[in-house]
């Protein structure tokens, strides 16, 4: 019945006889694992395929959509991280086969007469392979596909003539925006498979047309069916590639960084580590002489020419030994070049730095867009409306200059001064910082320190200098500082520690802060007490802090004192958030620092809404995942 | 028999403007898609749409001279008008970033932040008193003349007019990367 069945199929189609013939197909020397390769290179296509379509399936090209829609199949869609890891590391899996590939044909000289076609249309497969790897990493519209493509597709239009209008047509404008990524995604997912596939279609024919390439010693020994000996260790060996990229993805997993940001400087860019090599490469010493043109396109041009004419190189011995000679040299200087550039990044603190940073505002986007969801401007819109997204950034950028947070610059990193050597190798000196260290600021141990640790608090301001004249030793020698030092006893003396706290309480509880909430009502009341009389459970101390401090207390009609005036900040409010707002605005303000002070006002240089970030992150002001047991990604 | 097709066959010259009629009907058919579609393609090589607006005669205002110190350190500023991205306006986003020097009274030295070697954003390294690209690491002096050759030019200076109330107008353009010679976009 099934015999009949196929019978009649096969009358119509030849579809049986032509799986017959593949499966009898007979391999001369019987079956090795080394002619599995052709078999993994068609399954992990044939997985790119699958997990492409799905992912088009999910996928929106767009400035606003693009990163959008990725971390929605990686976060949130059924299996997306499994189906989209699988498409990435499925890819960089071709990459690998491609290029071993070719090192075989050219290692075992398959390329002879007359496979020449065969090497070719390889090698056509390979650029279009190529291609459609570097056109996909754009895609996800994340910083390092984006600061990639920038230099990339710069490259490509340093090409003579051609280079800058073919970028032009790439990108769809001058610089990169929507119409890159619909233009990417069509080559990436419409045009260049098709190529790929139909070049694919060609090479299969001529392989078929010339059999396998082996040598004559193995055309003595009988020849074996395909089925089932080869196809058993083909099967093995996807099942194989299979299992590499799926555990890949289920360990490291596909990485979305944080969405594009093309207004800062992204100092952790570098390409997929299979072009590592050409990266360094581009710094090289005579690359600097002759131009980027002459190592991004010609020389790699000119490699490519030796690599195309290799099957009639190979011909003679001498040739082949040249092929082989010609081969080993270039792997060895990718190689090296590749291992250069990870040590010299591993050396530099500074990319270490960006690389960080890079991470964490992966991870904070992803966060957000997880929890309040993304609103329709897209992703930047949502991050760049986020306190602890921006703050550390603004505060690395405008404060660590002479403020340091615990230590670093805001973003967990020490400040340096980088000075560079004549080898560009560079020198990292940690810098000193010139004002207080805010880590913790206008929290009760940060006021405790102030009051009972004044000279340790502001000691950096020893090294503030302006115009070559030390601005900060006043500060160190002020009112406030010889207060501090009259006083210290009397407010470390045990009897007093309730009295202090209550002082502390009372002037955290300023601010109005949310994270530190609640205050205790009968402290607060007690440090009044204090702030206004000077008493102290045992003694007193030398003056009030109303002689020196404005203090109006929310709420209250009157105000408990006026500023003095005399530098000595109004403590209204303080800490709180408009209080830090206007003292980020003008710190020279009478109700501030006046005369005294020493900190640049970032009225003009910085915007309302940088300001009010960077104060609401200094706050703890931002949304925090409830501290449920962290779920996995 | 006098079939048409017979008869076609018999004559040459008739036969060989009917080939030639069904190649050019066929060709037609064919490649009219394609070459609609080749100006369909090509639309960002034929017309030029500008990445932004809101600029008064090319210039956007930067800053305020005030804002520059005299030591002549440069200052990293974001310029903001409305971002034009294909089908998409943003108002009043930054659409690109200088670095603003005072050179002497009411002179302003404009450099673009955008690296003359592949682009990426070139910072300030002030205790070295230099510039450097964090990609590849092309290095410039302060003045945008570069020490290392790894951009194969100097960082590009852009034009400024500083008006009478101290405002910092800056004609924002980009260049083509990898270029010896400055090239607009
Ligand atoms: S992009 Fe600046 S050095 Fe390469």
């Amino acid at each position: 019945m099934i015999n009949k069945l196929s019978a009649w199929f096969d009358e119509r189609t030849g579809w049986c006889t032509a799986w017959g013939r593949f499966l009898e197909y007979s391999i001369p020397g019987g079956p090795r694992w080394r002619y599995t390769w052709g078999a993994m290179l068609a399954f992990t296509f044939f997985l790119e395929a699958v997990t492409g379509l799905l992912l088009w399936a999910a996928y929106s090209p767009g400035t606003q959509t693009a990163w959008e829609s990725t971390f929605f199949i990686q976060h949130e869609l059924t299996l997306g991280w499994l189906i989209r890891g699988v498409h990435h590391y499925a890819a960089h899996t071709l990459m690998v086969l491609l290029g071993l590939h070719f090192l075989q044909l050219i290692v075992y000289r398959v390329y002879l007469q007359p496979r020449e076609v065969n090497f070719w249309v390889g090698l056509a497969m390979l650029q279009v392979v190529m291609l459609i790897f570097l056109t996909g990493f754009l895609l996800p519209w994340d910083q390092y596909g984006y600061h990639g493509s920038v230099a990339r597709n710069k490259i490509l239009g340093t090409a003579p003539f051609v280079g800058q209008p073919a970028l032009t047509v790439a990108q769809g404008g001058k610089i990169m925006g929507n119409q890159t990524l619909t233009r990417f995604f069509a080559l990436h997912a419409g045009l260049l498979p098709a190529i790929a596939i139909g070049l694919l279609v060609v090479y299969s024919r001529l392989v078929f047309r010339h059999g396998l390439a082996v040598g004559e010693k193995t055309r003595s020994e009988p020849a074996v069916r395909y089925w089932p000996d080869q196809a058993l260790r083909d099967g093995l060996a996807c099942l194989g590639v299979l299992a590499i990229v799926v555990g890949l993805t289920a360990w490291v997993g596909a990485p979305l960084w944080g969405p594009a940001n093309n207004v800062d400087s992204f100092g952790a860019a570098r390409p997929e580590w299979e072009f590592l090599f050409l990266f360094r490469f581009l710094k090289m010493e005579f690359i600097q002489k002759h131009g980027v043109e002459v190592g991004a396109v010609y020389i790699p041009t000119l490699i490519a020419g030796v690599i195309v004419l290799m099957p009639f190189i190979g011909r003679s011995r001498a040739g082949h030994i040249f092929n082989l000679s010609f081969l080993g040299v270039l792997l060895a200087g990718m190689g090296y070049l590749s291992f250069i550039a990870v040590k010299e990044d591993a050396a530099d603190l500074e990319y270490q730095a960006a690389y960080h940073e890079a991470e964490r505002e992966g991870h904070r986007a992803v966060e957000l867009a997880s929890a309040l969801g993304i609103p329709g401007g897209g992703a930047m819109e949502l991050v760049q409306h986020d306190p602890l997204f921006m703050g550390p950034k603004l505060f690395a950028r405008r404060c660590a200059n002479c403020h340091r947070l615990d230590g670093k610059n805001g973003l967990g990193a020490d400040v340096w001064k980088v000075t560079f050597n004549p080898d560009h190798s560079k020198n990292f000196a940690v810098d000193p910082a010139t004002a207080a260290d805010l880590g913790g600021f206008g929290s009760r141990e940060w006021m405790l320190k102030v009051l009972t640790d004044y000279d340790a608090t502001f000691e950096p301001l020893k090294n503030a200098t302006h115009n070559g004249k030390n601005v900060g030793e006043r500060f160190l020698t002020g009112d406030m500082a010889s207060w501090c030092k009259d006083n210290a006893e009397v407010l470390k003396q045990p009897a007093n520690a309730a009295s202090v706290k209550a002082l502390v309480e009372f002037l955290a509880a300023q601010s109005g802060r949310k994270d530190l909430q609640p205050y205790d009502a009968a402290l607060v009341a007690a440090g009044r007490e204090v702030f206004a009389s000077a008493t102290l459970a045992s003694g007193s101390l030398s003056s009030a802090c109303i002689d020196c401090h404005g203090m109006h207390v929310a709420g209250e009609e009157t105000a408990l004192s006026e500023n003095s005036g005399a530098g000595a900040p109004t403590l209204t409010g303080y800490g709180g958030r408009k209080w830090l707002i206007d003292f980020l605005k003008q710190p020279g303000h009478a109700d501030f620092y006046g005369d005294n002070n020493a900190m640049p006002s970032f009225e003009q240089s910085m915007s309302p809404q940088e300001i009010e970030l960077l104060v609401d992150w200094m706050l703890g002001d931002y949304y925090r995942p409830e501290a449920s047991p962290s779920k996995a990604e | 028999m006098s079939d048409p097709l017979d008869a076609a066959e018999a004559t040459p010259r008739r036969g060989f403007l009917k080939s030639l009629a069904t190649l050019a009907i066929v060709g037609t058919a064919v490649l009219s898609p394609f070459a609609a579609g080749l100006a369909f393609f090509l639309d960002p090589l034929l017309k030029r749409r500008e990445p932004f607006r809101g600029a008064e005669n090319g210039f956007l205002y930067v800053a305020n001279v005030s804002q520059l110190p005299a030591s002549g350190e440069p200052v990293h500023f974001a310029l903001r008008a409305d971002r034009v991205d294909a089908w998409n306006i943003f108002r009043n986003r930054t659409i690109g970033s200088v670095y603003l020097r005072l050179m002497g009274p009411g002179i302003v030295l404009a450099l673009n932040d955008i690296c003359p070697h592949l682009g990426c954003k070139i910072e300030l390294k002030p205790a070295d008193k230099t510039f450097l690209c964090p990609c590849h690491g092309a290095h410039f002096k302060l003045d945008g003349e570069q020490i290392t050759h790894i951009a194969p030019r100097s960082m590009d200076t852009l034009l400024v007019d500083v008006r009478k109330d101290g405002g910092v107008w800056v004609k924002y353009q980009e260049f083509e990367g990898g270029k010896t010679q400055k090239v607009e976009l």
